[in-house]
């Protein structure tokens, strides 16, 4: 396991040095498509909760050789059925509230409804579908009758510690032709992305500072570190050193949202009101990113004449709405909606 | 070393449990649990429905396996089984049977509900087991859903049981 670990971070490392910047999708390698077949996929029948797998137990014992490495891998998938159990149990009563939603609906609508917006194509004809287990989505494409395939896989769930419900599409356009020349193998996607919509943090556990609260801390250290001319002026130089240092953690400080709970009881409240509102939303902004990432509606920052382009450092906005969410693109390219004041939750915690 | 690998194998045990859905009285009940007469009657025929979409990894599986496995739980239970929903006094509609892959381990799940079509009442049982993903095949799977639909159906078949043989 470690040394399948270290093979793995070797090559992504490689492969994050060669890798070229993100591009956009460039319709001009479709030109003279005529038509596209979109596949939606919603892969589960219902919601999943997350939760943070153990493989401490395989690495630390890697160290004792094969007979240590078979027992923590034992450790590991004890301690992981243990979590999957309690994952399960608890995510239950969000799956009875939800009993009545079909969400492959929900998302396939959402999609058929925004593709009526590519112009690149002339015709397009959405199905949902469910590939059989261990197809490769090229072998689908070579079944296709239409000229492209725009496959859509979507999953959602709830995030560990149930802050956010979060919607994942991720999106590949095969050329069926493409596929047929290059052979099964060798064939990719002329372009790939993921979407991610992670709901209103209706449960948050952590937030960062909104600019009216910003403001009082500011107030309160000018209070706290008077840099006045009434002040003395070695207390002056050593105020006006504490506050510049307190104010340079400003915007990155955090606050515990109060009446959080894990076990996210607030989205069950009312029968299930904010989890229904919230699956109900996300498939048409979800459905809505993808098709605008396709038709070029979210391009990337103009360059300067003769400038090539690097590799992004931050995220780019990409549109703010009124309700505080904000969708922006990730240096990799990837597009994210969450809201503005709270972190991206993931598997492992939470990220600014 | 011998100890930690024993007790970690105590925490790969297959977990399963059932849930019943639903604040309405339940359409087979007992005498005591104040329904009327007539539903408390032993159901001539019951029928099972399979409208369960077929997910990875069960795509492959062949329509009826899993309105079989609900079939294996009802066998000998009193009402007889027949083909015709439309026609059953009880109806079994399994809604969502399907197993999925958590870091090592896999849930099966199945919910179905049951409608008495006498009193018009209708509940719905869902049934879970969640274990170590030993091999990965769809044998294992299969077997994972079983537990699932026994403990889905299990209240079920456990008042059919209670009633018929009064």
């Amino acid at each position: 396991m470690f040394k399948k670990i270290l093979i793995v971070a070797a090559a992504l490392l490689t492969t994050a040095c060669s890798l070229a910047p993100y591009e956009n999708f460039d319709s001009k390698v479709v030109q003279g498509k005529q038509s596209m077949r979109l596949v939606s996929q919603v892969s589960q029948e219902e919601m999943v909760k997350e939760f943070v797998p153990s493989n401490s137990g395989s690495s630390a014992g890697a160290q004792f050789g094969l007979v240590g490495a078979l027992v923590g891998s034992a450790v590991d998938a004890s301690v992981n059925n243990s979590r999957a159990q309690e994952a399960e149990q608890m995510v239950e009563p969000f799956r009875n509230a939800l009993l009545d939603l079909d969400v492959r609906s929900l998302v396939y609508n959402q999609l058929a409804e925004n593709s009526a917006r590519i112009d690149w194509v002339a015709e397009i004809n959405p199905v949902m579908e469910q590939l059989e287990s261990g197809k490769k989505p090229e072998e689908y494409v070579l079944g296709a009758d239409e000229d492209l395939v725009l496959m859509v896989d979507t999953h959602y769930s709830l995030k560990p510690g149930t802050e956010v419900v979060e919607f994942v599409a991720a999106y590949a356009l095969y050329d069926r032709d493409a596929v047929r020349n290059s052979g099964k193998s060798k064939s990719k996607p002329i372009y790939s992305n993921t979407a991610t919509v992670q709901s209103y943090p209706h449960n948050g556990s952590i937030r960062r500072l909104t600019e009216s609260e910003k403001e009082a801390e500011r107030l309160a250290l000018e209070e706290r570190y008077p840099t006045g001319e009434d002040v003395g002026k070695n207390t002056r130089a050593r105020n006006q050193k504490y506050k510049n240092k307190a104010l340079s953690k400003l915007d990155k400080k955090t606050l515990s949202v109060p009446g959080y709970n894990p076990n996210g009881s607030v989205w069950l409240a009312n029968d299930g009101a904010l989890l229904r509102q919230e699956v109900q939303a996300a498939p048409s902004l979800l459905a809505s990113m993808v098709i605008k990432d396709l038709i070029g509606e979210y391009p990337l920052p103009e360059l300067a004449e003769g400038e090539k382009r690097k590799h992004a450092k931050v995220p780019q906005v990409l549109e703010e709405l009124d309700d505080g969410m904000v969708i922006t693109r990730q240096p990799n390219g990837m597009l994210l909606s969450k809201h503005r004041d709270a972190p991206v939750y993931t598997t492992f915690g939470n990220v600014f | 070393m011998l100890f930690v690998a024993l007790s970690a194998t105590a925490g790969c045990a297959t977990k399963v449990s059932n849930t019943v859905i639903g604040e309405g009285p339940l359409p087979l009940l007992s005498a005591d649990d104040g329904i009327s007469a007539k539903s408390r009657e032993c159901p001539a025929t019951i029928s099972v429905t399979d409208e369960s979409v077929k997910s990875a990894p069960l795509t492959d599986i062949g329509n009826q396996v899993v309105r079989s496995l609900a079939l294996e739980v009802l066998q000998g239970v009193g009402p007889e089984i027949t083909e015709a929903q439309s026609e059953s006094e009880l109806q079994v509609v399994v809604k969502r049977a399907y197993v999925h892959k958590l870091a090592s381990s896999k849930s099966a799940v199945v919910v179905l509900s049951v409608t008495n079509r006498v009193s018009a009442e209708s509940t719905v049982y869902r049934g879970r087991s969640v274990g170590v993903n030993w091999w990965g095949t769809q044998r294992e799977y299969l077997e994972g859903l079983k537990l699932a639909m026994q403990e889905a159906l299990g209240p079920v078949a456990y008042q059919l049981q209670r009633i018929c043989a009064a």
